[in-house]
């Protein structure tokens, strides 16, 4: 049996668009507004919610994108440190589809931890590595 | 909270387990204001009875090609069913507890706009 042969749908009228969040967003590629790839999906922070659930209590909301190297969390569980994730806020996305467009230009969007580290603790260091290469 | 730590959750109904987060629904508005696409919230959440939770969603789109295939893992996701957001009573690191009232709904994506 089936979910299609016994259950029927909500009779909840819909105003937008419903999205399974695994199937289709996470693991999708992440494009800036010029079409360059900026990183994959690796999750979506949702706003907290208190627990027990009262009666009433609004859905919680996505916040922002994901993106961090967590291909070992999700094998062995456990989390890596906050600032090793990068969070692209959601109001940054222009279009949901085959892959998620940005509305900005990967320039202008917040750069990984690797990154940070490597340009204030090494490149930093490298004679000529504190302008933008002429 | 991270959507992630929901997937695979288990979930309880009077202390009892029915199943595993397959998905989470995510309702996406037509319109947020400043924003080019809505801010997306939680409509509700995909259960399978098994482990085995299917990641390539046979068994929530129309989807019927290749034939084996779309058996095999529609096969695999039997008996899920969709639990909307009013009907959970707890979502918490040791999983979702649903209301003893909660309401199954079909997990069908079918006859609803997707991507």
């Amino acid at each position: 049996m089936t979910s299609h042969d016994a259950l029927s749908h909500p009779p909840v009228h819909i105003v937008g668009q419903l999205v399974d969040a695994r199937l289709s967003l996470l693991d999708r590629q992440v494009v800036d507004v010029d079409g360059r790839p900026v990183g994959v999906l690796d999750d979506l922070e949702l706003t907290d919610v208190a627990s027990p659930l009262e009666p009433g209590t609004p859905p919680p909301e996505v916040t922002s994108l994901v993106h961090g190297p967590i291909v070992l969390e999700r094998i062995f569980g456990g989390r890596r440190p906050d600032a090793h994730l990068l969070r692209i806020g959601w109001d940054a996305v222009a279009k949901l589809g085959p892959a998620i467009e940005l509305a900005a230009p990967a320039s202008e969007l917040p750069t990984s931890w690797v990154e940070s580290w490597l340009r204030d603790r090494v490149i930093v260091r490298i004679p000529g590595g504190r302008h933008v290469p002429r | 909270m991270f959507l992630g730590d929901l997937v695979a959750a288990p979930v309880l109904q009077d202390g009892r387990r029915v199943g595993y987060v397959a998905d989470v629904r995510l309702l996406v508005p037509p319109h947020t204001p400043g924003q080019r696409v809505g801010t997306p919230r939680v409509y509700g959440i995909v259960v399978c009875p098994r482990r085995t939770a299917s990641f390539v969603g046979y068994e929530r789109t129309g989807v019927r090609e290749p034939r084996l295939l779309a058996a095999f893992f529609r096969w695999r996701a039997r008996g899920s069913f969709l639990v909307l957001w009013p009907d959970l009573a707890r979502v918490g690191e040791n999983g979702v507890d649903l209301r003893l009232d909660a309401r199954r709904w079909s997990a069908d994506l079918d006859s609803r706009p997707q991507l």
